[in-house]
């Protein structure tokens, strides 16, 4: 936990970097960004056995609302507070609601459009499921949420306007999840499936096709944690392909779920439409595909939202 | 005798008098090579003999930004002209140019700037915003008083032009090639129609709209 402490001090060079500029601190523009996103998982359970994957439909309604302090001519904070809620169409054992707060100082490196910026920030996340152990008897007169918690994270981003049309940016961003703890069923392996951190590395590019046209391509490499469900049938060639590094039951998918470290490359393209200047629609779809020791992952989704900005 | 040469130059006076200050107005149309009408394109017409003393009379302008848009888009202003930028939104902007016309810095700021800038230099200014990236906007300068933008049938009257030659040139943000390109030489006499014919590129302004794969603002 020695690690949460140090956070803050991300913000540091660029409060430095701030002060150098003449303008004075001031309260900027409000933010307020509704949007509400259908998804599409092929995957949902995240199975490394094609036969036992599961999938499911997601319906995502999310409120962020905040404001920016503008620090100095080149430097602006943003302060947010986020409300979203899911519902799953087949699986609302995993409905789930989540407040986040965030944020993030970005500082622009002179004046232009296409001048660099950087932005560190920080988000606490915490979501609230309703995926509970109901066997009183396994929990021996409890029952948890597992996936229920909270969520840190803490990254930088870095960009730049390339020309007229394409923008680029890289990010690489740390999460630590602290879930709940199930009922232990492998004696000397933890139960706590959802505690979860891991590092992950961004690359993104918005290509302009028109004017109201965007395309968005992105890279995304993790390293860390993961978790994936588990069946009565599969669960022992988990353990003879994976090191696991915590199981319990779940209710959730009907078996069993747990934690591994692994790796996965994501890949996602997106279609925007601007709807005039403050909303637009957006097409994307997404594919995963994560390795464990000798177990492979893959999750492909495919989603639509409407995304408005004031 | 006397009192008949008198009435003469006086007669002769009025004369060039009326012939030099008899206005007249030429009708000009831009079009793409599609024949579709161009709106806001800015025409101007230089006498070619040069501009009196009287003609360079520069003036004031003013372009707003409202809704973090620049207001007008595209502005004409006679070279020497001082252009207020009236900020009417409630936040700071940080209005700019690199323009070899004209390079300026207004920091961030609100309401009213104290003084005006003044465009001394013939050619385009474009505006940005430094906070705002898809804010984007043109100053035309043009070193004479006869100047108009066309409307959204591509039309405009250049009207008050004193008999003479012109040199009649365009200028849009979305046009090919230079000004001088599009240069004719014109004998004003009134009730004439010019035709501006330009080949058009596409322009890029940063996507406003909230996108998925994230934006560079915020």
């Amino acid at each position: 936990m020695q690690k949460k402490y140090c956070i803050p001090t991300i913000f540091v060079p660029l409060l430095l970097l701030s002060g150098a500029s003449q303008a004075e601190m001031e309260w900027g523009e409000w933010i307020l960004d509704p949007s509400l996103q259908w998804q599409y998982q092929d995957n949902l359970n995240y199975s490394a056995y094609d036969e036992d994957e599961l999938s499911d439909n997601l319906l995502q309604l999310e409120i962020v609302a905040g404001r920016i302090l503008q620090l100095t001519d080149f430097t602006r904070a943003s302060f947010t507070v986020g409300v979203q809620t899911s519902f799953y169409q087949d699986y609302d054992d995993l409905n789930n609601s989540s407040v986040t707060a965030g944020v993030s100082v970005q500082h622009k490196f002179g004046t232009g459009p296409e001048k660099p910026w950087v932005r560190p920030e920080l988000f606490y996340t915490y979501a609230n499921y309703s995926d509970s152990i109901r066997s009183d008897s396994l929990l021996q007169g409890g029952t948890a949420d597992l996936r229920t918690g909270d969520t840190l994270t803490v990254g930088v981003m870095a960009g730049k306007r390339v020309n007229d049309r394409l923008d680029i940016n890289a990010s690489v961003h740390y999460h630590d999840r602290d879930g709940k703890s199930g009922p232990v069923i492998v004696p000397g392996i933890s139960a706590d499936v959802f505690d979860q951190q891991g590092w992950t590395l961004g690359l993104n590019g918005n290509y302009l096709l028109t004017s109201s046209w965007l395309l968005s391509a992105g890279y995304k490499y993790y390293n860390g944690d993961m978790d994936s469900s588990c069946t009565p049938d599969n669960v022992g060639k988990v353990f003879e392909n994976a090191t696991v590094n915590a199981i319990t039951l779940d209710n959730v998918f009907g078996g069993c779920v747990y934690r591994l470290d692994g790796r996965a490359n994501m890949l996602s393209l997106d279609l925007g439409y601007a709807i005039g200047q403050h909303s637009s629609l957006n097409l994307g779809v997404s594919y995963q595909a994560g390795s464990a020791d000798d177990l492979d992952y893959s999750n492909t989704s495919v989603q639509a939202s409407y995304m408005y900005s004031y | 005798m006397k009192i008949r040469y008198t009435y003469l130059l006086h007669t002769l006076a009025l004369y060039a008098v009326s012939t030099w200050v008899a206005a007249e107005t030429v009708e000009v149309k831009v079009t793409n090579k599609s024949n579709q009408p161009i709106e806001n394109a800015v025409v101007y017409a230089t006498p070619t003999a040069g501009l009196s003393k009287a003609e360079k009379n520069a003036g004031k302008a003013q372009v707003d930004q409202i809704d973090k848009e620049f207001i007008p888009h595209i502005s004409v202003v006679q070279r020497g002209a001082r252009v207020d930028f009236p900020n009417h939104d409630r936040i700071r902007h940080h209005v700019y140019s690199f323009s070899d016309a004209k390079t300026f810095e207004i920091p961030l700021y609100r309401g009213r700037p104290s003084n005006p800038i003044a465009f001394d230099k013939q050619g385009v200014v474009e505006l940005g915003c430094n906070i705002h990236d898809w804010m984007s906007g043109y100053v035309y300068v043009t070193d004479t008083p006869y100047y108009a933008m066309t409307d959204k049938r591509g039309k405009l009257s250049l009207a008050n032009l004193p008999q003479g030659e012109y040199d009649l040139r365009v200028w849009h943000p979305d046009m090919k090639g230079t000004v001088e390109d599009t240069n004719q030489t014109v004998r004003v006499s009134g009730g004439q129609t010019v035709n501006f014919q330009l080949t058009t590129k596409k322009r890029w302004v940063p996507f406003r709209a909230p996108a998925a794969g994230g934006s560079s603002y915020r």
